[in-house]
């Protein structure tokens, strides 16, 4: 991890100090274009004055100023003047030399925003490149945390039973914490199958009527003991007859994903309250899962959803979640068609989540029906 | 400590509810006395206000990691033995581990009877050193002297020291086999335990911050001696 941003940091630094050399060089080339054209214009006003002072000669030795002028391109003959320095000859002059200068001000400038332009995009994209490559590596952690932590409390549980031979009752009790702990695997490792199925893009949906009431009830009643188990209020209130045009699959491991993650949030909250309600807003079907929990910061809400992203420091984690649960929910939300967003005041202030499914109209379910 | 009536008390800080249960299960029927609390910031208050005499720490803890509490536990002079219990299990870890003043480590998921076998390894290395020092409280060589009991001393010099509870432990171990060679294995196996934890070269960083503390050139030390390949040779008498 460490290597990667030092890396990339020193690419970063190279750009800069290419840049740096790139401005000092087109800096340089507008300066050297300005003095050259000072030179030259200096050389040719001497030449001109040579030129006037030549043909002032001629004219004091007794030539016709009018033939002495026509002899020289830059020397007019104004009555009453005399001999002088052709003003357009100068003018001319002058309008070449800060031709020249805009021309190279307006290229070495161009050039720079190019490079520039081009440094940004490269160094953003590295940028994100390493972020993404230490999510992947908290990853890795997270996904250990989570396998391992299951796993001691499963074995520790086993070796108990067999170290200590406990009396019927508990051991039922030890009996009853491996299943909690294998069911903590067994979600593991379909979120960790999902994504990788996402990812290959051979996650199949398959969308159809579906009964967003009975999918919430069956939810419940999934966590139920779980909830009585952390003392935490589960209360739902879902709308009848909510017909939502989705896979039955997908409802179902979005629901538990957010549940999931809400138990997860409540944990040292006072109180503990999951609340999940549903109704129909127009042509969709809203349902938010509202905890009491551990919130975020409103900044992070966006975020929440990337792959593996894990908000907070790695070490001072609750030490659950492996930044899946989320990218999965967005995944299949968006892959039937609805939305789903997140909402916090802040960290200890609760959060929603606000998940959309398109209703099945009630003239579409009866033309099904018939 | 079970010998002589007191009943070892274990400090168990840990989030994971199902492991934090069963540990204190399996430790109360060890005949220990156990507190357990689920989260950094209580587990750094009870050890801050209890007298224990291990603390199983989980390191990757909701507040203050375990790192961290291990680390301000140290550095308030706050000496309770720590083991380390983690999913967190790179080379990079465990010396972090080590490097904050853990005295073990032990990588989740763990066995029930290694992690008995630990906590009983350090209970009684702590009951050495209290026994050890019981028998003999200060040592006195050169000009430099330290009570064993308070981890205090005075140098050549007649600067202050204030020990760690390991340099103690080593410079006790030495002390005691004087003018003998104590091969770095034998003193990782007094001071940390029965398994060779962390890296030999660990003792060799404590060795010269001793020197450092008691020689009066630490290039050419008098009282503690290298001998090359094997340990360690102590001298109360300043021996070129």
């Amino acid at each position: 991890m460490t290597r990667t941003a030092r890396s990339t940091r020193s690419l970063q630094v190279g750009f800069l100090v290419l840049l740096g050399i790139c401005a000092a060089q087109v800096a340089w080339w507008v300066y050297d274009q300005w003095s050259e054209g000072r030179a030259s214009t200096q050389r040719l006003e001497e030449r001109l004055v040579a030129d006037a002072e030549a043909a002032q000669g001629m004219v004091d030795a007794g030539a016709d100023p009018r033939l002495v002028a026509e002899a020289f391109d830059s020397v007019v003959y104004l009555p009453g003047q005399g001999l002088v320095i052709d003003s357009e000859m100068r003018e001319k002059l002058d309008e070449e030399t800060h031709r020249r200068i805009r021309r190279y001000v307006w290229e070495g400038t161009f050039f720079l925003v190019v490079l520039i332009s081009g440094m940004t995009v490269l160094s953003r994209a590295l940028h994100e490149e390493s972020v993404l490559r230490r999510r992947q590596q908290n990853f890795v952690a997270a996904v250990g945390h989570e396998f391992k932590s299951p796993l001691a409390g499963i074995r520790l549980a086993a070796e108990t039973i067999a170290l200590r031979d406990p009396e019927v009752g508990h051991r039922r009790r030890l009996l009853q914490r491996i299943l909690e702990e294998s069911d903590r695997l067994e979600g593991m490792v379909a979120n960790l199958l999902d994504t990788a199925r996402i990812e290959e893009g051979t996650d199949v949906l398959m969308p159809q009527p579906l009964d967003l009431g009975e999918a919430v009830h069956s939810i419940f009643r999934a966590f139920e003991e779980r909830a009585e188990l952390e003392q935490v209020i589960l209360e739902h209130d879902v709308k009848d007859g909510l017909t939502v045009m989705a896979d039955q699959t997908a409802v179902t491991r979005v629901l538990r994903n957010l549940v999931d993650n809400a138990l997860k949030a409540v944990r040292d909250a006072t109180p503990r309250r999951i609340q999940v309600r549903a109704r129909a807003a127009g042509e969709w079907a809203v349902v938010t899962v509202a905890d009491t929990g551990s919130g975020f910061d409103p900044k992070e809400a966006g975020r929440l959803f990337d792959k593996f992203y894990r908000p907070g420091d790695e070490l001072r984690r609750g030490g659950q979640g492996s930044g899946l649960g989320l990218y999965i929910v967005r995944h299949l939300v968006e892959r039937s068609g609805g939305t789903v967003q997140a909402e916090s005041d802040g960290p200890g202030q609760g959060a929603t989540f606000t998940v959309t499914w398109p209703l099945v109209s009630a003239a579409a379910t009866t033309r099904e029906s018939a | 400590m079970k010998s002589d009536g007191h009943q070892p008390r274990i400090l168990v800080v840990e989030d994971e509810r199902t492991l934090a249960d069963l540990l204190q299960e399996n430790l109360t029927a060890e005949d220990y006395e156990i507190e357990v609390v689920n989260d950094g910031e209580s587990g750094l208050a009870t050890a801050r206000r209890g007298s224990f005499d291990l603390i199983i720490l989980d390191v990757m803890l909701p507040g203050i990691d375990g790192f961290t509490i291990c680390e301000r536990l140290r550095s308030e002079g706050n000496d309770v033995p720590v083991l380390f219990l983690t999913a967190k299990v790179s080379a990079t870890d465990r010396v972090h581990g080590f490097e904050v003043g853990g005295d073990d480590y032990l990588p989740k998921p763990f066995h029930l009877r290694e992690l008995l076998l630990r906590v009983g390894a350090i209970l009684r290395r702590n009951q050495w050193y209290g026994q050890a020092t019981a028998a003999g409280a200060a040592l006195e060589f050169g000009e430099n002297r330290v009570d064993f009991r308070s981890y205090r001393g005075t140098s050549w010099d007649g600067r202050e020291q204030a020990l760690t509870y390991k340099e103690a432990m080593i410079l006790k171990v030495l002390s005691e086999r004087e003018g003998e060679v104590v091969s770095r294995d034998e003193i990782l196996q007094k001071v940390w335990g029965y398994d060779v934890y962390p890296s030999t070269r660990t003792i060799d960083n404590f060795i010269v911050r001793l020197r450092q503390r008691f020689e009066p050139n630490p290039d050419t030390p008098v009282y503690l001696h290298t001998v090359r390949g094997v340990g360690y040779r102590f001298t109360r008498a300043g021996e070129k």
